[in-house]
Order: structure tokens, then sequence, then C-alpha cells
């Protein structure tokens, strides 16, 4: 009997550290009884394999290992054009391009054939039609190379000129991965014109690079039309220009515009054949000055950089405002901040970054890139590049302990400023002690002492800062580059020369480190600026103990930082990707995801792509500068300038030319009363009215114009008259045409193409400037007190589309916004009121069996506040308070501020339960929304004009947005709030996509960075097109996507496999994720279309083609 | 004689108006007698001095050729007489901008010429304006008097 | 007995309520949308309750089709107003209606409601989300409900299955706010930054 329990026991043990064995087979992290998990053998099971980064699914599914790559240390070289890559030979060797051998380049393959595998240029093996595939190690290759036919492939080592893909990890955007050429070179490392740093974000510290080569003609073809350095100098972002120059280049093009450098002949001629290796033709200027030598200006050289010879037909027009504009005068500006460059002469202006850097839409590269081609502005970077490394060679530019001292002037000034700045700070504690502080609007004492000190100690670095840039001398290297735009900013040089400043941990002061002070050096409670982490030192006098210590911590905060949000971005733009990655235009110009379902009907609103906007705000052109390029290059010779009526017939045929081509189409036609195309054409129409708005602006308005129409003149003063107004503003019809032209078919090549993987893109603009966010965290939303969350973290709570937000705003219009009482008397309504804070007094009394509470109300503080309370609204607040559990007789009113709550009980209890009561009752909100913290009136209109008119609205700092919508006094339809669920709950879908597309553009433009609106147009299609708001988390892409491979391969594995086995689910392979898993092509971009008709396979023939067929 | 397109005698008024920015060049402010033109050029002081009060001769011309034939646009250095033998300062450039200023139902014109990089400002009656036509190549010549 | 400002929020429901109607397809006269607060207590007098304000209207289009918007009494709804509701509408010959209510329905009149929704249509709106016109906001843009033979256009034009276009929830506030059925769909014109215009079309489910 007990041996047959003893056998069950045993049965049952083997048969749950079976159970157990079964289920760490599976899953190796599957919690198991103690009793089992003895052997700690570190097992993993599928599950283990299959999940994580390094599973099967994300290491070697979604990507895989592959061969002809390489990778080393990157340096630069301007010498190379910028769509090369100086590839060294010992890769050249290893990598190899199967090249099939053909009439033109047997020779050339017999050759390599003949060199082998060691010598350069050599080839590693021969494969013939057959299959059979030979190396060339053996010195038979010499047998092999004679025997070289048509046909055979020859997989020779890389070449000059040979197709390869460079790529720099981390690949945040497309950009992170070109096509360049290769150029086989000795030594060790890959090189790359430094212009091409900024969209790989490299440097040459010792970053390294990737590249491999394409194997087959078709995927060089692809890589060079779609990837090519050529083809990608804008980002898709917003349209600016990516690659260009940068740091010497800026440095010395700078340097070479200046008015005041001027070259003889013999110079000039040299740094001329500086830009082409001397093997371009150029045509020498006339001399600048003639008499009394010869000399020509750095300018004209920049004019033959742009142009060199007669030749060349590319006119560049354009005007940029460089950094030191001194914002009047245009070209006549002092500083010669204005850049003008007119039919490709360069009339005024010393070129910096804003010309020709990255990062600005009308610069050189931009105009260039635009008006003419990507070819023209790849040479003109690359001559600059030639120019600019060999000039400042020549010239010289370094730094030195000199460029940071400081002057005479300066030291004095920055005594003065600091002393006059210290006395403030000093005033202000001595005031925050005493408590006569005048308060900041929302801010109580200790807030306000801290604005109003911080404030102060801004100023005096940034005065100093400005006496210390004012007192350089010109040559000075730091402000040079500081003025380019090469490096550094004036806050770096003032902090080398001048003064360090405030040092900051988390958006304030240096806190507390010990009991009541920062460090021990200071006294407890010190609030004076050298206590609380300001330097006054500069870098090069040095800082003092202290100082040093403050500078660290500021100096920690900002590497622990980018510690924390790299990861944090990373996994934000992992999700966006995996979110986004299916959505493509179609030829229909809708955007659908891979179940076809439509996510916008037309792309944007206007069908535009986001990379060839030429204007800054995001419109696809920039009216201005094409007008003024017509003007410029069509010059009005002999032809009359155009009246207002003239004009405005010319436009009317131009336009209406055109509206009816379009409307012409048969599908114009077919839909009329519900045309699909009724979006499509809405763009153009808007277009269409933008285009003659800008006309109508462009009207001649010369004052001589007027004259000259309004009154008699004699003929011949006439004459002249109306040629000078025609020179000033006129408009011939030539350059009227020309312009329209120009503008229209510029239009409709703007269109995105059908097959754009548009999502991806916009998931790289919207992932890529995450990265680069800095740590400016919180903002004032207008007054000093109200904070908004900002950078990673707010643009993480609005694409996860998070419940519970951090700082949740709600921006409350009022009726009438121009009386500061009803506002108030507002505020009082919305501001959540504690019965504590009415109360003068909440007193108990006791009696043997019943107990009381008494409550008077603070008349004089409540009228003050404007709140409607008194001692029935709080009755009846009480009454409706949850959980109080009183009775409406227990609450007696005795007059209009006074009250009686009477509770019955036992002798016992009663006691405890009076303090309760009490607690609890204190607590009660009389007035206004329980989810509301306080808000704030804040007037929009100018503070320094007091007489305009006032224009109140109050911040509320909360959520109930439905609430404060219903308070009376409250303007409804102009309520918003910044929390997205909670607009969706009340306002609805629609709304929430405004929402989400607002928020994102106000978090990236706070931060300076500019994105195109269409990109957050999708975004927040995608989150909202279920018709909820769906986050880019786990739980919102689960319910966007359909496939299991998808899913699988983005988070939870396990869970989404076994689902799928489970219920039997079909995965038809259609999206991105899915079909790289597959290892299919993927159906977006070339991938979309496939041709259905049988072609008889065309015979090749090789040789050359007979000359009479 | 060649037709020259203005003529007249000027006075320095000012040197380097908002202050000295460049070392080898520095912007004049001259008035002139006969027309009453206010004048902005910006001079390279290192080869020719200029100093307030002095007085000097300004000449805009298209052509250097003595026959008055236009400029040929190419730059063809020779011994050959020509307009600038009787100055000492002589500058090529281009005119970018006529633009017009009212003030008092005065209006004025301003002729903005830049000589590879170095500006001039004419500005003045607008019949003297009606002269110049943009984008013409114009020569400044200089001699002090 | 109402207070001062609950008349003035009773005003205001049943200004949105009207302009709610006018927007379904009912027969709403301008006036009833444009009366002032003066006029509305003028017309509803001294001894004003809620289940007074009762609104019955016909559709534009066909005057058999007829609502009813009731105000209950009780803060929180129960059975027993539901129950009484529909027997009106029983009586009256009505098949939708709408309840206008202080706080809320009681669970049981959630079932309730769901359980008679084969023979009545009977919606519920909080009083809350009623005292501004949401439509009118300005984040919100204009809705239209396609008719079935648009519909099948815009599925033919765009060649897909209803399901496969952009969705709207049910219970979303706009949808609730024109009475939307699982099916139905709406053209939202909304005004675009790049484009002026852009139009949009949602599936209701």
């Amino acid at each position: 009997m007990s041996d047959q329990s003893s056998q069950s026991q045993s049965l049952t043990n083997n048969w749950d550290s079976l159970q157990v064995e079964v289920a760490q087979y599976i899953n190796s992290d599957v919690r198991v009884p103690l009793q089992y998990s003895e052997n700690t053998k570190p097992l993993s099971g599928f599950v283990q394999r299959l999940k994580g980064k390094h599973g099967r699914f994300r290491g070697n599914l979604s990507g895989k290992r592959v061969e002809f790559t390489g990778r080393t240390v990157i340096s630069p070289d301007p010498n190379l054009k910028i769509n090369e890559v100086a590839v060294p030979i010992l890769m050249a060797q290893i990598l190899s391009y199967p090249e099939r051998v053909s009439h033109h380049n047997i020779e050339r393959l017999r050759q390599c054939v003949r060199n082998g595998p060691t010598k350069y240029p050599g080839a590693k093996f021969i494969k013939h039609p057959d299959g059979t595939e030979i190396s060339l190690t053996s010195k038979v290759r010499h047998r092999h190379a004679d025997d070289l036919k048509y046909g055979y492939i020859v997989c020779r080592h890389l070449q000059d000129g040979d197709i390869i893909l460079f790529n720099r990890q981390p690949s945040l955007h497309r950009m992170s991965i070109m096509s360049h050429r290769a150029r086989i070179m000795p030594w060790r490392t890959l090189r790359f014109n430094e212009s091409v740093c900024n969209p790989y974000n490299a440097d040459f510290d010792g970053d390294e690079m990737n590249m491999h080569v394409p194997q087959t003609e078709e995927a060089r073809t692809e890589a060079l039309m779609l990837m090519g350095v050529q083809n990608n100098l804008c980002t898709p972002k917003n349209g600016e220009i990516l690659v260009a120059s940068t740091q010497d280049f800026l440095t010395s093009s700078y340097l070479i515009t200046r008015k005041d450098t001027f070259y003889d002949r013999a110079s000039f001629s040299l740094i001329c054949s500086y830009m082409g290796d001397a093997m371009d033709p150029i045509d020498l200027p006339t001399p600048a000055l003639v008499k009394p030598v010869e000399l020509w200006t750095g300018k004209q050289l920049f004019s033959i950089l742009l142009r060199p010879h007669a030749k060349m037909r590319v006119y560049v027009n354009l005007t940029v405002a460089e950094k030191n504009y001194g914002k009047s005068g245009e070209t006549m500006c002092p500083k010669d901040g204005f850049v003008y460059i007119r039919n490709s002469e360069l009339i005024s202006g010393q070129l910096g970054k804003a010309t020709l850097g990255n990062g600005s839409k009308d610069g050189l590269y931009s105009v260039l890139l635009r008006d003419y081609s990507a070819h023209a502005a790849a040479t003109c970077m690359n001559r600059l590049a030639k120019l600019s490394a060999r000039w400042i060679g020549n010239h010289g530019f370094s730094i030195g302990i000199n460029d940071v001292q400081p002057g005479i002037v300066l030291n004095k000034e920055k005594k003065v400023t600091i002393d006059k700045g210290y006395g403030q700070c000093i005033d202000y504690i001595g005031s925050y002690k005493s408590g006569s502080l005048d308060l900041l609007p929302g801010c109580n004492n200790a807030e306000t002492l801290e604005a109003n000190i911080t404030g102060t100690l801004n100023n005096i670095r940034e005065r100093t800062a400005n006496v210390c840039m004012n007192n350089l001398h010109w040559r000075n290297s730091p402000l040079i580059m500081s003025q380019c735009g090469s490096k550094g900013s004036p806050i770096n040089i003032a902090q080398m020369v001048a003064c360090v400043g405030q040092q900051s941990v988390g958006g304030r002061r240096a806190p507390n480190g010990f009991v009541d002070r920062t460090l021990p050096h200071f006294e407890r409670e010190a609030k004076d600026p050298d206590a609380k982490g300001f330097v006054q030192n500069s870098f090069y006098t040095g800082l003092s103990a202290t100082e040093f210590f403050f500078h660290t911590m500021g100096g920690r905060e900002g590497l622990v930082d980018t510690a924390v949000k790299t990861a944090d971005t990373g996994y934000m733009a992992r999700r966006l990707m995996k979110a986004l990655e299916d959505l493509s235009v179609h030829y229909d110009g809708t955007v659908r995801n891979a179940s076809v379902c439509i996510v916008q009907f037309v792309y944007g609103g206007d069908a535009m792509d986001p990379g060839q906007m030429e204007e800054k705000s995001g419109l696809p052109l920039n009216f201005e500068r094409l007008f003024m390029k017509a003007k410029a290059t069509c010059p009005a010779v002999e032809q009359k300038s155009l009246s207002i009526e003239e004009i405005d017939k010319t436009m009317d045929e131009i336009i209406g030319d055109r509206l009816s081509e379009s409307t012409g189409t048969p599908e114009g036609e077919s839909s009329q009363a519900f045309s699909a195309s009724s979006n499509k054409e809405g763009g153009m129409e808007t277009f269409d009215n933008s285009l003659r708005k800008f006309i109508q602006k462009k009207y001649p308005n010369s004052d001589l114009m007027l004259k000259l129409n309004g009154k008699e003149h004699p003929d011949e003063d006439k004459g002249y008259l109306e040629k000078i107004a025609s020179n000033i503003c006129g408009v011939t019809r030539q350059q009227l045409m020309v312009f329209l032209e120009t503008c229209i078919s510029r239009y409709s090549l703007k269109k995105i193409e059908g097959g754009t993987a548009i999502g991806a893109i916009g998931a790289h603009s919207i992932g890529e400037p995450g990265t680069q966010m800095t740590l400016k965290t919180f903002h004032f939303a207008g007054v000093a007190s109200m904070n908004v969350t900002l950078g990673v973290p707010r643009i993480k709570e609005i694409i996860n589309a998070a419940k519970k937000i951090n700082t949740p705003i709600i921006t409350t219009a009022l009726q009438s916004d121009n009386n500061e009482i009803i506002a108030k008397i507002v505020k009082g309504r919305i501001e959540k009121t504690l019965l504590e804070q009415v109360a003068k007094s909440i007193k108990t009394s006791q009696a043997s069996r019943s107990a009381s509470i008494v409550i008077t109300l603070d008349m004089t503080k409540i009228q003050g506040a404007h709140l409607s309370v008194d001692a029935y609204t709080v009755k009846e607040s009480i009454l409706k308070t949850k959980r109080m559990k009183l009775k409406e007789q227990q609450v007696k009113v005795l007059d209009h501020r006074k009250l009686e709550i009477v509770m019955h009980a036992d002798k016992k209890k009663l006691q405890f339960e009076l303090h309760g009561l009490k607690n609890k009752i204190s607590k009660v909100v009389v007035k206004g929304i329980d989810t509301v913290e306080r808000a704030i009136i804040l007037n929009e209109a100018k503070e320094k004009d007091p007489s305009a008119n006032k224009k109140m609205k109050l911040l509320v700092e909360g959520t109930g947005l439905l609430s404060v919508m219903g308070i009376e006094g409250v303007e409804g339809r102009k309520t918003t709030s910044n929390h997205i669920i909670e607009v969706q709950h009340t306002l609805g879908i629609e709304a929430a996509r405004k929402k989400i597309i607002d928020e994102i553009q106000y978090t990236m433009s706070s931060h300076g960075m500019t994105i195109d609106i269409r990109h957050m147009m999708l975004l927040a299609d995608l989150m909202t097109f279920k018709g909820e708001v769906l986050g880019i988390t786990r739980y919102g892409v689960q319910k966007m996507k359909d496939s299991v491979l998808m899913l699988a391969s983005f988070e939870r594995t396990s869970d989404h496999l076994f689902n799928a086995s489970a219920h039997g689910k079909v995965d038809k392979i259609e999206g991105v994720s899915e079909c790289i898993i597959m290892g299919i092509p993927v159906q977006i971009g070339t991938g979309m279309l496939k041709v259905r008709q049988s072609v008889k396979p065309i015979e090749l023939t090789y040789g050359p083609d007979p000359i009479i067929s | 004689m060649v037709e020259t397109l203005f003529e007249d005698i000027f006075r320095v008024d000012e040197l380097d108006p908002d202050g000295k920015k460049f070392d080898r060049v520095s912007r004049i402010s001259a008035r002139s007698e006969q027309f009453d033109m206010l004048m902005f050029l910006d001079i390279n002081t290192e080869i020719y001095p200029m100093r307030t009060g002095d007085k000097f001769m300004m000449v805009l011309a298209s052509t250097l050729n003595l026959d008055g034939t236009p400029d040929s646009g190419y730059f063809a250095p020779g011994n050959k007489k020509s307009l600038a033998d009787k100055f000492d300062y002589v500058m090529q450039g281009k005119l970018y901008r006529i633009s017009e200023e009212s003030r008092e139902k005065q209006v004025k014109a301003d002729i903005f010429v830049s000589f590879g990089g170095l500006l001039m400002q004419l500005k003045g009656d607008p019949s003297i304006a009606a002269r110049f036509e943009l984008d013409q190549k114009l020569f400044i010549l200089i001699r002090k008097v | 007995m109402l207070s001062e400002e609950e008349i003035s929020r009773l005003y205001r429901v049943r200004k949105t309520v009207m302009q709610m109607l006018s927007d379904r397809g009912y027969l709403v006269d301008d006036s009833e949308i444009e009366m002032t607060r003066s006029q509305f207590v003028q017309k509803y007098g001294e001894g004003m309750t809620r289940e007074g304000l009762v609104i019955l209207k016909p559709s534009r289009t066909n005057p058999s089709d007829q609502i009813f918007v009731f105000f209950p009494d009780d803060p929180k709804v129960g059975v027993k107003p539901i129950t009484i509701s529909t027997k009106r509408m029983a009586d009256e010959g009505v098949r939708r209606a709408i309840l206008v209510v202080q706080q809320g329905l009681t669970p049981f009149a959630k079932n309730c409601i769901s359980e008679i929704s084969s023979k009545f249509h009977v919606e519920y709106f909080l009083e809350a989300e009623l005292l501004t016109n949401i439509k009118e906001h300005i984040l919100v843009p204009q809705h239209q409900l396609l008719t079935p033979e648009e519909k099948k256009t815009l599925l033919q034009t765009y060649t897909v299955k209803d399901t496969q276009l952009p969705r709207i929830l049910m219970n979303d506030p706009i949808a609730r706010y024109y009475g939307l059925r699982r099916g139905q769909v709406v053209r939202i014109i909304r005004p675009s930054e790049t484009a002026g215009q852009y139009i949009t079309y949602r599936f209701v489910v």
C-alpha cells in the first residue's frame, strides 16, 4: 500500500519535472517551482532563440550578415569629388565585382585574370555560364586568361568608378547610406570629401564606416539613381540642403570674400587654377581695380568659381542675409553681411554658413540645385573644396593663447558689470528676506527671487560677452570661425575670454548637496551668485575650486543626459519605423498601408514631395527669389514694361491655359460630383491663387510711376521717367512669362512620385531630430511659473498617446478677453478652491452625545478672489462630495457666512470621527473643478503698449477640458488642451489629429527644428485612422497591423507566435518586415510594379554591330 | 572725345561713417558740387589714400576706349591709350540696382554699382539715373583736384 | 425650483440640442436656435422643470420620422424614467429619442436602453457635453454624412472596401452629435495648411 503510494508519488514528481523540462525546453524563462529548479545549467529555450535583439527575428531574419563589405577608419580628403570615396587598395583586392565578359572589356578583364588575386587590378574567380567557378590563385590563371570568352563572369577587384554603398551607424535617416563611386587609393583609410560629413554625421576623430559592393548591374543602377549622393543633396525632412560646405571651407570662403582681399595678376591666376587643378578653362575677368595697379578682389574669385567661363550657362541669383548683417541697408551693409549674387556675379557680401552651409533653403547650393541641377551644385562644391583647402593651406589658420587674452577694456568693463549685477542680486536677496519682493504672476517668494537672480546673472554674461565680441580684432581666429559659422558660437568665445557664467543643473542654479548649502565653502541658506554656481572667471583666467566644482556639476548633467537620451530616442525611432514602414504613396495619390487601407487620401493634402519644397515654411516655391531670377536673367533690353492691366491679362492667359489642360483629362470629367481628384486640384488651385496674389504684390508701385500717371508731363520728361520707373520695378512681358512658366512647370515636377515609401521617410524625419534635441526639457508657457514639458519626453508622450501626461495645460479663451475682473471671476470659477482656503475658522465643539463643527467663512477673502461662495453653496458642495456620509439634516446653515455640522455617534468613537470629519471637511472643494491644479491669467497683448486692448486668456494647469469648456464666461469653442487623449474624448478624433500635429510642431519648433508639416500630418493620420488615437507602442501597433510576422519581429515575439498558431492565423506577406523576413522584394518603390507580359528572351550578340544589315 | 555718363567734382565729407571695418578698404561719403549728388564709395585706401575734405573729380564711363567703342567684356591689357590715362584711380564694375526714395514729395533715385565687391551708391536727381541701365558695365575714374 | 445657474445651463444645453437636431436634418425653426436667455425664461416661465423642456421634432425630409428629446429630472437616471419615456414614444409612434441627463445613467438604465434598441433608438448625452457645441470648436472640422449612393461612388473611385477607409468610432463625440450609425461614411472637410482645403472620409464603426 505504502509502496503504491510512494510509486504514485514519484510518478507525479516525475510528471511534474517532465512538465518543467518541456516548459523550459520551450521557454527557459518560465517560472518553475523551487524544488525543480536545482539544476541551474544555462539552457536557452526556443523562445529565447527567437526573441530579443540577437534572436532569430531581429538578429537573423530582419537583418542578415552579408558578403562584399568593408569597414575601416575614415579620414577627409578635399581633393575627392563629393560623390567619391577613396577605397584602400587592400580593401579593393578583397572586395570584388562580377563583371560579364563582353567585346568591350575582354582585354581589360584578361589582364585582371592574369594579375590574379594578389596583384591589383586583378581578379579572384572566373564563373562559367554552366556554373563552374575557377579560383585564380594558381599559376594556371594565365591559361584561363587566354581562354576567356564572351559571357564568362570575372570576379574582378574593385576599380575606379565602381558603385559602392557607404554607411555610418547609427543609420537614422536615409542619407546615412548613400552610394558613391570608388577611387582606389593607397594607404588604409576610407576617405571622402568633408562636404559629405553632414548626412552621415561623421567626424574624423576615429569614426569607422562601412561599405558594401552591389553585385549586379540592376542593383548598381538602382543604387546610383536612388541612393547616389547627387540625388540626396537635400533632406526629405524639410527640403534643406544637407550636403554642403563645412568647417575650413566656410572659413576660407569667408576670408577670401572679405572686402579688403586683393590679388595681383599672378596670385589671382594661381588661385583660379586651384579650383579645377588648372585643367578647366577660365575667363579672366577685368580687374576690379584697373589703376594705379591691376588688382582683383576675392569676390571676383568667387564669381569665377560660380561661372568659370562664358560657355557655362549657370546664372545664379540669390540674396542671403549672413550672420553679421546689420539689419538694414541691404547690400550697403557696412559689415558687408548681405550676400547678393546676380547672374553668377558676387555683388556684395562676405560668404559664410548661411550662403554655403547646410540647413538653409536659399543658400548657394540650394539655388544651384533647384534652378539648375544636382550636378551643377556638386561641381560647385567640388571646386570650392579644392580651392578652400589649398588656399587655406597657404594662408594659414591657427589658434593660440593670444586669441583668448582679454584686453584692458574688457577687463574693466567686466568688473563693472559683475559688481553691478552682484549688487542687484544682493538687493533682491535682501528684499526676499524682508518679504518685500514684488511677486511675479503665479510665483511665490522663493521662485520670484530665483527668476530675478537668474535673469540678472544671465544678463551679466551676455553683457560681458558683447563687450568681448566687440573688442576682438577681426583677425582673431575664434571670432572668424564663429562669424562665418564654421565652428563655435559667441558664447563659446565669451566663455574662453570673458566669463563662463551661470552653471545650471536641471534648469535651476546649482542645488544644495549639503545641509542648506551647495558646498561647505558657503554659509547656510546662501543665495548669492557665487554660492549657487555663478562662474565669474573665464577659461583663460582659470576657475576657482568652487567654480570648478559647479562647472563639473553642469558638465555631468550634460553627459548623463546624452547617454540617457540616445537610448530613449533610439527606441522611439525604432517604434516609429515599425509603425510607419509600410505606408507608401500609391498611383492614385492615396497613402495606404500594406493591407491597402487608406491612411490619407492625398499625401500631405497637396501631394507635394516635402524634400523638394523651396520655401522656408514648406510651400513649394519661393516666388520672391524666382521673380528676382526671372528679372535678372531676362534683361529688359528694348522691351517696354507692362502696365497693371497687361500683367493681369498675361497672367490670366497663362494660368488659364493650364487649368483648361488639367480639367481636360478624362478622370477630371468622370468624377464631377464626387471627384476623387477634387483634393488634387484643390492643391493646384491654392497654388494658382498664391501665385496670383504674389504677382499682385509685385505690381509696379514706384512713386515715379505714380507721378507719371498722375500729372501731365512734357514729352521728353515722360520718356526718362518711364525709363527709370521700368528700371526700378517694371516687368516686361518676357520676364513675366518666364517667371510664370518656371513656377508652373516646376510646381508640377514637385509632385510626390507613386511608390514613394513616405512612411519610412516620415519616421526618419521625426526620429532623427529627436537625437539632436538637447536637454531643454522645460519651457515657460508665457508665464514664468507655468512650465510645459518639451524635448524628447514630450515627443514621447505625444507619440505614445499617453493617458497621463506630465504637464497638462488647458488654454482657455474668454468670452470677453479685455476685462481683468471678468478674467479673475472666471479664474475663480475654474480654479480648485478648498474649504480651508476660504474659511476663517473651522471649530469643533463636543457635548456628551453629539458634536458639531462650526465653519465660519472669510467673506473678505472670498470677495477679493471674486468667488461666489456663501454658506448655502458650501453646504451643497459638502453634500455633493463623495464618501462624506453626511445627511442633509446634519448640515445646518446658520447665516450666509456660518454653517454647522452636527454629528451623532457613540461617545467612544465621537472624538475620533470628529477629527476625521474635520480633516475631510477642510479638503472639500467649494468652487472650481477638482482636476484643475491652478489657473493663471495671461495677457497676450504687448506689455509695452498699455493703451492697446488687453487680450486675456487663462492657462489652466490640469485636466478636465469638458468641464472648463462648460464654465460660464469661457469661450468653449476656442478652448483647447495639450492632452491629446482628452481632446479625443471631448472633441473627437479629428480634433485629436489636429492637436497631434500642432503639439509635435510646437515641440520641434521650440527646439529650433523645422520639419515639414506633411510628415507630422502622416503620423497624426496614422495614429488616428482606426478611429481612436493609437500610440506608437506595442499596443497601438498591434491594432494598426495585421501581420503576425511583423508584430513578432517588433516586440513580444513569443506571445504573437503562440497566439497565431493557436488561432491558425494567415500572413499574406505584404508588409515590409514580412517581405524582408521571407527574403522577397518589398511592394514599395521600384518593387511596386511587376511586368505581366511574357517577353521572348532577347538574343544578345556580342561583337560590333554589323554596319549593313 | 569719349562720351562719359556722368562727371562731377566731389568733396569727401566723411571717412567710414559706420566705423572702420576693414584694414585696406574705407567707405567714403562724398557730395558733389554740380548736381548735388550724395555718394558712398568703397575705396582701397592702401593704394589710394583719401582724407576728409579731399576734393576729387569723378567720372563714370561705360568704356575706357578713347574712340568710344564699347567695352568687349574681356580684359586685354596693353599700352593702348585710354581714358584712364588722365586719372589716378580707376575701377571697373557692374550696375546692379536702381531704386528710388521719396521724401516730402522729392523723389531721389539711387544707383548701385559693385566694383568686384567694392560698392558705390549714388543718390541724386532721377534724371541722372535715366542715363544708366541695369547690368551695365561701368568704369569709375577718379582724379584728385 | 431651479437656481439661476441651472437655468443658464439648461438654456445653453437646449440651444445646443436645437442646433444638433437641425444639423441632423430635423425641422427646427431658426427662432428656436437663436432664442435668447430672457426669451427662454419667458417661454418656460417661473416653475421651470427639466421635464417641461421636452422637445419633439419631425425630420425635414420625412415628417413621419420624429425624434424626442427628454430631460429627466433625476440627477442619476434609472430605469423608471426610461420606461415612462418609451411609453410616450410608443404612444406617439416615435422611434428615436435623446435623453439629456445630469450626471449619468445607472448601469440598469444602460442595459434597458440596449434591450429596447430593436424597437426604440435611444441616445443619451450628459448636460456637461452639451454646454458648448463641439461642432463649432476651432479644432473640429466640418463633417457631412454621405448618402448610400455617394458612398458607393467613393468606394468605386478608390477601389476599396468600406473597412479599408479611415474610421471613426460610434462613440466619438462628433459621431454621437450627428447620431451616426455603423456602416455610414462621413465626409470631413478640413482646412489644410498645405492645400487650403482637404477632403477625407471616415467609416463609422
